[in-house]
């Protein structure tokens, strides 16, 4: 087992390490429910509230807060630092939004992360939030472009002109769309060709849901979530959890993605996320910060990877750059699947982890995609996500790498281990892997 | 351009009642009939209106299909000549092959000349080649050939012609998919000029014998070029117009890449049968 690369530390005596204290979120719920009320600043602004009053932050001013959502309102372009405002965090506390589709809550904790590691701050938190339900209506494109020539117009010929292009159904609003921007498919029917591509079974997929669906219930039952979330408008679990769930019940279901494949569809509401709204937050910070404010480190974020791939054209599947951010990551810092305790795969998709999982297992994948002499190996399914993932938990999508993040680092810390592997999948063909050490 | 439209209608009318005269064909079609000349400037507005209604980026260079658009109206004009042999209206676009040597950069005057190649026989009527040229400062920046299709026809002297195969099609792996309204149409008839009532009105499309209003063909195109993200200044760029798009439509869309040739097919994803194949290849 080798350790993290010295080289770093060598050149640039004053990188430390990035400690995570701990984290709160709120319970996550099925869009339209309990959350339909709240907006992304609300939920982010509770669970920021809760991560205060967990670690006695009242009135403190931190380094940085990081946060950001995937589906925004364009008003919202300073989404975090409102929250930060309306929190009982000192007003003097910057913060700043980024994005990278469902990979934001994760590189918000790596760019916290890498700040303290620089020495730029002592101690930030990295955070997300999504709502499903409150979701941005927008006017269509016609008529969008026919107010601002509007706009633009000086004269009222010009302003006739702008008008007269209108036709009744340029009225009716636009919602989001779960499409790709580029490819007009939804997430779903991109990893369906994948699952045929891979043929990944229903059983097996049906199975990873079921176990995801255990393992959170136990989690939730032997109170490892109590130090981990705050009650939030009267909900106390997450929403989308469903412990009597089986493989009957499962099996029940009937596909939604991949109906127009030449292949059998497989993939069911059961073993695709559904919409959710949740927030989460990651307190981070350095050694002597912690150990000033009398906080033990639960672990530590060593490093992390970003990879992208080609979907448009169909080379490679939209939701596989993991699958090429994990073994570059393995690589740097000289490690193999056999030094990590556990894994934490963002579940997108029951057939997204398990395509991963038959990547780093193919001979084929390994040697021509990833130019690996052999394959990266077989992860232990007692090692995968033992706390539950998204099929279970729901999957708001910024609040999903906080919530992994804080989860995978007090199970590090309750059971000894020493390594983690933390792997999650975006739009827009990307992913974002990290690596965590006790 | 709908005063063209209307007068080509007249035209195609009239030959019903006065068809033209066989001995005419090298007055309308070849070297010695007549070309139009127009002398247009790529404004930044009009040009990025067409960009975004058809997906391309907005930039500094004018894609190949806005001049296109801007070579339509005249080359309309010029089959709407009273000795034309075949009505206008009704003419099917079914090739276009455009050869970029380099780009007209938004703001330059381009001039246009258009003019009717030819007329050939086609196995299921006579094809009509239509060429047009941009020129700027004298230099030719794009050359353009649209072949259209007068199904039924049957022209006197027409220039015998061995059709071309066309090209088999099985469904590649869909990497895209599009979806089209009526609006589409109307968006792209504004930007282009081109306001054929097949794409704006749904009983002219059925009086023409098509289920519905249908896209323009060179919107298809359009998006399918825009969608090949091809950057290289210099290339050639082949359509083949197969089935018409009836409105609304989803259709599925494959992009392929290999080497300096990047494909983009369009086809309905419940029959399998193709809308548009096409093919940049990129010249450096």
């Amino acid at each position: 087992m080798s350790q993290t690369p010295q080289s770093q530390s060598e050149s640039s005596p004053q990188i430390r390490r990035a400690a995570i204290l701990g984290g709160n979120r709120i319970p996550f719920t099925r869009a339209h429910r309990e959350y339909a009320r709240a907006s992304e600043q609300d939920m982010l602004t509770s669970a920021l509230d809760g991560l205060v009053a967990r670690f006695g932050l009242a009135g403190e001013r931190l380094g940085e807060v990081a946060g950001g959502a995937v589906v925004k309102h364009s008003r919202d372009l300073n989404l975090t630092r409102e929250a930060v405002l309306g929190s009982a965090l000192a007003p003097e506390t910057p913060a700043f939004d980024l994005s990278q589709a469902c990979a934001t809550g994760l590189e918000t904790a790596v760019t916290i992360a890498q700040k303290i590691r620089l020495g730029q701050i002592e101690a930030g938190i990295a955070a997300g939030v999504d709502s499903a339900s409150d979701a941005p209506i927008t006017v269509s494109e016609e008529l969008r472009a026919a107010l601002l020539e509007l706009n633009r117009a000086k004269t009222v010929p010009q302003r006739l002109k702008a008008i007269a292009r209108l036709r009744p159904t340029d009225l009716a609003p636009a919602l989001p769309s779960n499409g790709e921007a580029r490819t007009g498919l939804a997430m779903g029917e991109h990893q369906a060709i994948t699952t045929a591509e891979w043929g990944i079974g229903r059983e097996e997929q049906d199975a990873l849901a079921l176990a995801s669906h255990q393992n959170l219930a136990a989690a939730w039952d032997r109170g490892f979530f109590d130090d981990l979330v705050t009650p939030y408008l009267g909900v106390t679990r997450d929403t989308n959890l469903r412990p009597d769930s089986t493989l009957e019940s499962l099996a029940k279901l009937k596909p939604v993605f991949g109906r127009g494949l030449s292949a059998e569809p497989t993939m069911t509401a059961g073993n695709s996320t559904p919409l959710t709204d949740g927030a989460s937050t990651v307190l981070l910070s350095s050694e002597e910060w912690a150990a000033a404010h009398g906080l033990e480190p639960l672990a530590y974020l060593v490093d992390a990877e970003a990879a992208a791939v080609d979907f448009v054209t169909g080379t490679e599947g939209l939701l596989m750059a993991p699958a090429y951010a994990v073994p570059r990551l393995l690589a740097r810092n000289g490690l193999t699947f056999a030094d990590f305790d556990v894994f934490e795969i963002h579940e997108a998709f029951a057939s997204t982890v398990l395509t991963h999982l038959a990547a780093w297992e193919s001979e084929e994948f390994c040697r021509e995609k990833l130019g690996l002499d052999a394959p990266l190996g077989t992860i232990d399914r007692d090692r995968l996500n033992p706390n539950g993932s998204s099929l279970a938990a729901g999957h708001p999508f910024a609040a999903t790498g906080g919530r992994i993040v804080a989860s995978v680092a007090k199970h590090l810390h309750e059971t000894g281990g020493t390594r983690a592997l933390v792997s999650i999948c975006a739009a827009g063909g990307q992913g974002l892997t990290a690596i965590i050490e006790a | 351009m709908l005063r063209t439209y209307l007068s080509a209608v007249g035209a195609s009318a009239l030959k019903t009642v006065r068809p033209a005269r066989p001995s005419a064909l090298d007055e309308v079609a070849g070297p010695d009939s007549p070309q139009r000349v127009v002398r247009v400037r790529a404004d930044a507005d009009s040009v990025a209106e067409f960009d975004r209604a058809v997906g391309e980026p907005v930039r500094d260079t004018v894609p190949v299909t806005w001049l296109h658009a801007r070579a339509f109206g005249p080359s309309l004009e010029l089959m709407s000549a009273r000795d034309f042999p075949v009505p206008v209206v009704g003419l099917v676009h079914v090739r276009n092959r455009v050869e970029q040597h380099a780009p007209v950069r938004v703001g330059e005057e381009v001039d246009i000349t258009v003019r009717v190649r030819e007329i050939r026989t086609h196995p299921k009527g006579a094809e009509v080649v239509v060429t047009a040229r941009f020129d700027v400062d004298g230099a030719a920046r794009v050359e353009e050939e649209s072949h259209y299709l007068a199904k039924g026809a049957k022209v006197d002297g027409a220039v015998p012609h061995e059709p071309e195969e066309r090209t088999p099609f099985e469904a590649p792996a869909r990497s895209l998919e599009w979806r089209m309204t009526a609006r589409t149409a109307d968006v792209y008839a504004r930007v282009s000029g081109d306001v054929n009532p097949i794409h704006l009105n749904g009983l002219a499309a059925r009086a023409f014998g098509f289920r519905g209003r249908i896209i323009h063909g060179m919107y298809t195109a359009s998006r399918g070029l825009a969608a090949a993200q091809v950057r290289a200044d210099s290339f050639v760029w082949d359509v083949e117009f197969a089935t018409p798009i009836v409105l609304p439509a989803r259709v599925a869309v494959g992009v392929r890449h290999d080497g300096s040739v990047t494909s983009v097919d369009v086809w309905d994803p419940k029959r399998g049968k193709p809308h548009m194949l096409s093919s940049v290849t990129a010249r450096e």
